[in-house]
């Protein structure tokens, strides 16, 4: 005992003396999206990084997450200080977080932004955006994520909502998906058009130029801004000063060695320098949002025609005050480019003054349109005429299966009351089935067999290994497997109260139903949500990925655990209660020796399952595998993603070897 | 005072399940020291009244109060809060054993102690020295100390009751309730279970109540007889007490045809 408690105050001074050297310098958390960007993100953003720290006096850290949930989340409760985010994501974080924009990136060449592309086949009809927006449902279309600026925003703020058009009622079928899987799927042929963006164009050239030469570009969009840097506002001012003359400064300071070097850092990261800005960066994101939400209440089948109308004059009046915003901004920009053109005429008398006509003609014509347009909708007929067709489905099978069942002239005939309920359990499930068909599209299942070729096209590409890193990788899937393993056993130990609590003949009713309720909630909730709710109080990271995955999996243990126990046989137990023993040593005694080869065998089958959730949570920056496959999809590297997958395999066929082993041993 | 309190008192005690009857206001009291059988035929309430009276099933309420050695075990239809310590004064012996089948016959044996051991000593698996000593010659003495370190599982149904007897014996009881302890072994393992119940009550003075399918080994093992019909006590009395025509009453009518196919020998 005395041992122990000295390990502990031990323990205690350790981590004290280690908060008091951290205080020293104060220390700030950067992040990076790793968005359709390689693997080696930390990599590239280290020596950027280390200058920050030499030239602040922070200790910095570097996180780097592909969904902003986490990252947003993560800045909200102070877990993250400075970060590169996308137009949306930082309007998100300035909403969310407290947060404000103080910088903006440039590209390598010093360009301001890039561009959303309308994408289709270079054989295809489709010649105009009139062409393409026939809106007699029989074209396809791919959007891109319902977040992407450049794959959903701008070409539903651009092209869609300015002509009062829903694409889900103009085309056959839209889809939403990534960059990649759009640009394939217009190559492929599986839909008529889909957006992308020039940014993601010029990667493809790179790494599949025959499929580029496939596509032609039907429709550029304006300039889309570039991506904005953004600060927590309670930095202090100390803080602030530094990192803004950090950014601002980078990559055209110092000597001429010294600015090589950076830019050379710079061009490795994509970027051509910083600018200043403010939260006036986001206003064009603004206006998309709101067209975007304007698109969303006309099109809602959900929404009831007075609720309709209100969401419509709200979404008004945000666009009149942004309107406001938007006109301060365009008189500020219209009187430096006025004053600009009439330094101009001064110094060349005889220049047109066509200059100044054209500004001011084109400040009145950007005007912003705030009317919006209220059109009705109905509900489509065709949901409830499938739920018609299954239930007609349903009823044509029960009553086949009670003729089928009728009495017997010989043998022994059975109760109606279970013709009845097998009737309806089995005349149900087929109607679902039915009723099911068309909006999961088992349609398309001799689609399979016809383009087979295509799909053999894509997976070739897998082919091409390309093992450079598979270090990292393995490295990476050991990170994985580790978050896998201690999120495992975390819920393990909180199953085992959870499981007998829950278990009827071991507790109340009282406790079971509540507890039960509460495993369903563990169960039901993505390990996604409950990760990002981790990282507010852990931040990004591994951390926050082993509790996401043991909660999950305590809310799905502690049910098989109950289910087991609730199987066992009284016998043992009363033969131990017949000692005289208490109620913890009936259940240690009577129950656990019963169960343990069952839960053993469930929690290693957890174990093999979480190794593979564990490759999720990438996603919102929980270390791991993940987070380097999911870049590499995004980044067309096939035989980068292959080898992953390859070295993922691996791991979980290891992890499932151990697991039988161990399995066999304890049963 | 202790020691004139009766090893079982029973008082009007009556038990259903749904409709069904299982115990009938039955009322019984077993002194220290005697060797009782409960017969009858199945589904006639003995096993029932056993399981009472170790408070492993409870009394419909109005029922009275069920006591071992004075300490009571439930009342009214309600578990008494003393009924642990009224538990480890009778060891239970069941048909189907009830050892933990995963854990050692040793371990099983040790398992005797939890009614008198603090529970973390039991929950943790760490018993006393002098809980070990016992097991180990609660083993020795019912002849399956060769098989201490099999699990119970391994271990035939003869070697598995006598290990539930040597749990009895560890947990120092004053009686042994056996409820159906040879019903379920063959011929040679229930003579010596049995005659082991019958060494314990002469020669250790622990009182035995068993129920028997078997009234032969009622007839050569005990001394007193409880006949039940139908959840009704209809019998108690010497085991001598038990003639031809009191059986068929207890079994029924065909029971005259038993008899006269295989004459029971006392």
């Amino acid at each position: 005992m005395m041992i122990l408690v000295r390990i502990l105050g031990a323990l205690a001074l350790a981590c004290a003396s280690g908060a008091a050297i951290a205080q020293e310098r104060e220390r700030i958390v950067f992040s990076v999206i790793s968005t359709e960007q390689t693997e080696a993100v930390e990599a590239l953003w280290q020596p950027f990084v280390e200058d920050m720290e030499e030239t602040t006096g922070l200790e910095v850290e570097l996180v780097s997450a592909i969904d902003y949930a986490g990252v947003i989340e993560a800045m909200r409760f102070g877990q993250v200080d400075v970060g590169w985010f996308s137009n949306l994501s930082g309007l998100q974080a300035i909403r969310l977080a407290d947060a404000e924009v103080f910088a903006k990136t440039l590209y390598p060449g010093g360009q301001e932004g890039y561009r959303s592309v309308i994408l289709v086949r270079d054989d295809s009809p489709i010649r105009t955006l009139e062409d393409l927006l026939v809106c007699d449902g029989s074209l396809s279309f791919a959007l891109g994520d319902p977040n992407s600026t450049s794959g959903t925003l701008v070409p539903l703020a651009y092209i869609f909502a300015p002509r009062g058009i829903d694409p889900q009622s103009c085309f056959s079928q839209v889809t939403n998906a990534n960059h990649e899987q759009t640009a394939l799927a217009v190559v492929n042929g599986f839909v008529d058009a889909g957006t992308n963006n020039t940014t993601n164009l010029d990667r493809l050239r790179q790494t599949r130029p025959e499929a580029l030469a496939d596509l032609r570009i039907l429709w550029t969009s304006p300039l889309i801004q570039t991506d904005p840097i953004v600060w927590r506002r309670d930095l202090s001012e100390e803080v602030k000063s530094e990192l803004l003359s950090f950014f601002l400064t980078y990559g055209f300071r110092g000597d001429a060695a010294q600015r090589e070097y950076e830019q050379a850092i710079l061009e490795d990261l994509f970027l051509g320098g910083f600018l200043p800005a403010t939260d006036e960066h986001l206003l064009p994101i603004r206006r998309l949002e709101l067209m975007r939400d304007l698109a969303e209440t006309q099109a809602s089948d959900a929404l009831e025609e007075g609720e309709r109308a209100t969401r419509l004059e709200q979404v008004e009046l945000a666009m009149r005050e942004l309107a406001v915003e938007e006109r301060r901004v365009a008189v500020r920009d219209l009187a430096d480019d006025l004053i600009e053109a009439r330094g101009r005429m001064e110094a060349e008398p005889d220049a047109a003054s066509a200059d100044i006509n054209t500004l001011v003609s084109a400040f009145l014509s950007a005007q912003p349109r705030i009317e919006v347009e209220r059109r009705i909708r109905r509900v489509t007929a065709s949901e409830l005429t499938r739920g018609l067709i299954g239930l007609g489905a349903g009823l044509a099978l029960f009553t086949l299966l009670m003729i089928r069942s009728r009495p017997p002239r010989f043998g022994p005939s059975r109760l109606m009351s279970d013709r009845l309920i097998d009737a309806a359990i089995w005349s149900g499930l087929f109607g679902l089935l039915i009723w099911s068909f068309w909006p999961a599209e088992m349609f398309k299942l001799p689609l399979l067999g016809t383009n087979a070729p295509r799909m053999g096209e894509y997976i070739a590409g897998f082919f091409q290994l390309d093992l450079d890193g598979w270090e990292t990788y393995a490295r990476q899937t050991l990170i994985t497997v580790q978050i896998a393993l201690w999120g495992t056993v975390v819920a393990v130990i909180a199953a085992i109260p959870f499981g007998l609590l829950a278990s009827r003949n071991i507790a109340p009713v009282w406790i079971v139903q509540p507890v039960r309720r509460l495993m369903d909630a563990f169960r039901a909730i993505n390990e996604l949500v409950v990760a990002a709710i981790f990282v507010a109080a852990v931040g990004l990271g591994p951390f926050a990925g082993v509790m996401a995955l043991a909660l999950h999996t305590t809310g799905v243990l502690a049910k098989l655990f109950s289910e087991a126990v609730e199987a066992i046989d009284d016998g043992p137990v009363e033969g131990v209660r017949a000692t005289g023993a208490g109620p913890m040593n009936e259940v240690v005694w009577g129950v656990i020796p019963q169960v343990i080869p069952l839960w053993a065998s469930y929690a290693l089958y957890r174990f093999e399952s979480n190794t593979r959730a564990a490759t999720i949570l990438g996603l919102i920056g929980a270390g791991g595998i993940g987070q380097v496959l999911i870049q590499n999809i995004r980044s067309f590297e096939y035989g980068k993603t292959a080898t992953i997958l390859l070295i993922i395999i691996a791991a979980v066929t290891a992890v499932d070897l151990i697991s039988q082993m161990l399995r066999k041993r304890l049963v | 005072m202790a020691s004139v309190d009766p090893a079982l008192s029973v008082d009007r005690v009556t038990k259903t399940y749904g409709t069904a009857v299982a115990l009938s206001d039955a009322s019984l009291s077993v002194q220290p020291g005697e060797m009782v059988a409960l017969i009858g035929a199945s589904g006639s309430g003995k096993s029932t009244l056993l399981r009472l009276a170790s408070g492993l099933v409870l009394a419909d309420s109005g029922s009275g109060a069920i006591r071992l050695f004075g300490e009571k075990v439930q009342e009214n239809g309600k578990l008494s809060a003393r009924v642990r310590r009224a538990r480890a004064k009778v060891g239970f012996i069941f048909q189907q054993f009830n050892l933990v089948t995963r854990a050692s016959l040793y371990a099983n044996a040790m398992l005797g102690s939890l009614g008198q051991i603090a529970p973390w000593r039991g929950i943790t698996g760490s018993f006393p020295d002098d809980v070990r000593k016992r097991a180990m010659e609660a083993l020795e003495r019912v002849g399956v100390a060769g098989h201490a370190g099999k699990r119970a599982a391994n271990l035939s149904g003869g070697q598995q009751q006598r290990g539930a007897i040597a749990r009895a014996l560890v947990q120092r009881a004053e009686a042994i309730f056996a409820d159906e302890p040879i019903a379920s072994l063959d011929p040679v393992s229930a003579r010596r279970v049995m005659r082991l119940l019958a060494e314990l009550n002469e020669q250790d003075g622990l009182t035995v109540v068993v129920t028997l399918h078997q009234v032969d080994y009622a007839l050569k093992y005990c001394r007193r007889a409880v006949a039940l019909k139908a959840g009704k006590i209809i019998y108690d009395g010497p085991i001598s007490g038990l003639t031809r025509e009191r059986l068929i009453e207890i079994y029924g009518d065909e029971y005259r045809d038993v008899m006269d196919e295989e004459p029971v020998r006392a």
